[in-house]
């Protein structure tokens, strides 16, 4: 009978009794305890990864639901003002053409035309902001669909270098995986970060900085001159010809 | 707007630590390694401190990936120092 193999270890008999072989518990888990080393020799290494997943999850997780709730709102205030809401009641409000056909009626006429008109503008301006945002969200969801795709493969070959770290004749190997592929990943998501931060500063500014960009580019009244502000706060009220018709 | 500072310092930190863990692999030197160290801590904290922030302001969900990265921190900055002590 040969030497026992040193404890922990399992012998392996036959239906007789009779031992037929051991098997080493340590050299069973010397592969799990090699690796336990590799991960305690490259703390750095782990961390960078667990770091690198972390800020990927936290990128997934934008906050699609307030930028829906924003949409919502922004098109909620186009229907409401645009001639389903607003417009159907400004239109029942004014009096038939039998009821008053005195000489201002016409310069009345006038004014509900532009303060339609310029309703009209302001929804179609909402609408406008509401599909930037959509535009702004579905980018952002490509971006960050766009960058986990690159980084699956990159992430895995990293994990499959902290198993080649285990064994003496792959580390090389393991640590030029490790390190190349840490770079690619930090690489996509810097990218992926600038590409996004730079399309969110053009969309806020487009949005709030400048807010006149939608009423002047997309959505002027129909009576205002191409790339002029319409300058809608200043809705002058001239129907009255005869002021002194209504004082006592 | 700071989170998306913090978020850049984060990847810069980073990217220096890829750096300096090359060199550091290259021509091993104890301070170069204090440095690298310090660089992936910084970037942790940066991280947690970003994700903290969307936790409490929009994605309960993120306390987990918040617990994680505590949970690192305090378990690599000790035998970090510990292998500074040793003068690694």
């Amino acid at each position: 009978m040969s030497t026992p193999t040193p404890p922990p270890s399992l012998v392996i008999a036959n239906a007789s009794g009779t031992v037929v072989g051991q098997v080493s518990v340590a050299a069973r888990v010397s592969p799990v305890k090699a690796l336990a080393t590799a991960a305690k020799g490259n703390l750095v290494w782990v961390g960078v990864s667990v770091l690198v997943t972390a800020a990927i999850i936290y990128l997934e997780t934008f906050d699609n639901n307030d930028a829906s709730k924003s949409i919502k709102d922004w098109e909620d205030a186009a229907r409401l003002l645009s001639s389903g809401q607003f417009g159907e009641a400004l239109a029942a409000v004014v009096p038939g053409e039998s009821d008053w056909d005195f000489d201002d009626r016409d310069a009345f006429d006038a004014f509900i035309r532009k303060l339609n008109m310029e309703i009209e503008a302001l929804a179609a301006a909402f609408e406008h902001n509401a599909s930037t945002l959509r535009e702004a969200v579905s980018f952002f969801n490509q971006a960050v669909d766009g960058m986990v795709g690159l980084l699956v493969p990159v992430l895995i070959a990293v994990i499959a270098s902290i198993a080649l770290q285990a064994f003496p004749p792959t580390i090389p190997l393991a640590q030029a995986i490790g390190i190349a592929g840490m770079a690619a990943s930090v690489a996509i998501v810097s990218l992926t970060y600038a590409n996004i931060i730079s399309f969110f500063t053009a969309v806020a500014n487009a949005i709030g900085s400048n807010d006149r960009y939608a009423f002047t580019a997309d959505s002027r009244p129909g009576w205002a001159a191409v790339g002029n502000d319409p300058n809608i706060k200043d809705i002058t009220i001239n129907w009255v010809l005869d002021a002194s018709a209504y004082k006592k | 707007m700071w989170t998306a500072v913090l978020f850049g310092v984060f990847l810069l930190l980073i990217a220096l630590t890829l750096v300096l863990g090359l060199f550091a692999a290259a021509r091993p030197s104890p301070g170069l390694r204090r440095v690298r160290d310090l660089c992936m801590i910084g970037a942790g904290l940066a991280l947690l401190a970003v994700i903290v922030e969307r936790a409490i302001s929009a994605e309960p969900l993120l306390w987990v990936i918040a617990v994680v990265l505590v949970a690192l921190l305090a378990l690599v900055a000790p035998r970090l120092a510990k292998q500074w002590r040793a003068g690694n």
